[in-house]
């Protein structure tokens, strides 16, 4: 169950990564660079998008590239927040 | 480090605009990514218009342009000005300083101090503690201050990342001195942090003495994301900018309140630095203080206007009759350097107002 809700969590953060950026391959972004692909306009709408579609809100601290450097690291964000 | 003054009072402020106005639709174009995507940040920045002054136009034009407003508006006396502190990163000329440019074109005193200083979105309240610190001598009695830059001209039309924000703009703020009545009622706190190990987050690489212009630097090239700029465009690096203000200006806010002693609920409006409204309502949350306290609306209908920023949001969004009774305002500008400037300060029957200048 616990890995069915990370596995659509996941779905969810790839599906938004590629709303911002269409042209992105985001299978070849799992480790450290996902980050480098974004300029800081597309990070705010990925922020916004991230928010409004789980109903969260991401503090500004926490929009650090360590946090957005993979899907997995958005994912473990998200998960932070919502507990 | 706290820091006091006593004695000072702004006693009114003009923000110049150019008259030419550009809507988000008409450089759409020109930005990278398809024009749905440039629509969704139109969507969440609220970006709607901005204003750029032409190519002939300089700094110069605007403040002077400003001065004779603030002067007829006001009924000042050019000739009761003690200092000029001129506060920009787009001075008309590299030699002299805009300073002098001004002061001659606007038959100002000779035995009066011109300075210039090169600071950005933080230049307001940096330029506020100099000309304080100016009215600490007996025969200096009030000083102006001017905000003003042109960065249109040093932002490529093709960076996405940065060309939505910026607007040109102009202000004049002039501070007089106040011997009478208790002084330390209107004690004005503030503080300063600056980090010079982050310079590069927000810089122009070329054009400067270090790399001198050529036709190496002004070619475009793709910064990665998709953006073009050449060497001699601003390049920020958001990211870098952001965390930066995240990590610093809430905490120094709440530094200059504890220092002084006032309760953030007793602060009447916050004024920062205009970034962009995201960044704005992210800093509020973090401070934990009502959006409705914080104007954001600079960027929407105005730009970015760096140093100018903070008085163009009062001109713009407050009102002389706001400020016929004492308000206490928290002010604070980041940016270039990377610096973060505040002050708590009262403003009580402060004049402002806008002018525009034709172009």
């Amino acid at each position: 169950m616990r890995d069915e809700m990370e596995k659509d969590l996941n779905d969810c953060v790839i599906r938004l990564v590629k709303n911002v950026k269409p042209d992105l391959n985001i299978g070849n972004y799992t480790d450290t660079e996902l980050f480098n692909q974004l300029d800081s306009f597309d990070m705010i709408v990925l922020v916004t998008e991230l928010e409004s579609e789980l109903n969260i809100k991401i503090p500004g601290e926490e929009i650090r590239p360590e946090n957005f450097n993979s899907p997995a690291t958005v994912v473990s964000l998200i998960k932070n927040l919502q507990s | 480090m706290i820091l006091e003054y006593i004695g000072a009072r702004i006693s009114c402020i003009e923000t110049v605009f150019p008259s030419n106005e550009i809507q988000f639709a008409d450089e759409i174009d020109n930005y990278p990514g398809s024009e749905l995507q440039s629509l969704k940040l139109q969507k969440i920045f609220n970006f709607k218009s901005r204003r750029l002054a032409a190519d002939s136009v300089t700094v110069s034009d605007l403040v002077v342009h400003g001065f004779e407003s603030l002067f007829d508006k006001n009924n000042i006396d050019r000739e009761s000005i003690d200092g000029l502190v001129v506060v920009t990163q787009t001075p008309d000329y590299l030699v002299p300083g805009t300073s002098f440019i001004i002061q001659g074109l606007l038959g100002l005193r000779t035995d009066i101090t011109c300075l210039d200083i090169n600071q950005g979105c933080a230049g307001f309240v940096i330029g506020l503690t100099v000309c304080f610190s100016l009215l600490t001598q007996p025969s200096i009695n009030r000083v102006a201050l001017v905000n003003a830059d042109i960065l249109s001209k040093l932002v490529s039309k093709h960076d996405r990342n940065s060309r939505p924000l910026i607007g040109d703009a102009a202000s004049i703020t002039i501070v007089d001195s106040i011997s009478n009545g208790d002084l330390s009622v209107n004690t004005i706190y503030g503080n300063i942090y600056t980090d010079g190990s982050r310079w590069e987050a927000l810089m122009i690489p070329a054009g400067g003495m270090r790399n001198r212009p050529s036709d190496k630097t002004s070619k475009l090239f793709d910064d990665g994301t998709g953006n073009l700029r050449s060497l001699e465009h601003l390049v920020m690096r958001g990211d870098a900018v952001f965390s930066f203000v995240m990590e610093t200006v809430p905490h120094m806010i709440e530094g200059l309140l504890k220092d002084a002693g006032i309760d953030k609920d007793s602060v009447d409006k916050f004024l920062f630095h205009q970034p962009n409204s995201f960044m704005l309502k992210k800093l509020a949350q973090k401070l934990d203080i009502d959006i409705g306290k914080v104007p954001h609306s600079l960027v929407s209908l105005y730009g970015n206007s760096s140093g100018a920023s903070i008085p163009a949001v009062m001109c713009t969004e407050l009102s002389t009759e706001y400020f016929e009774q004492p308000r206490l305002l928290c002010i604070s500008g980041f940016g270039v350097g990377l610096t973060c400037a505040s002050l708590l300060l009262k403003l009580n029957c402060t004049r402002i107002g806008v002018t525009v200048y034709p172009c």
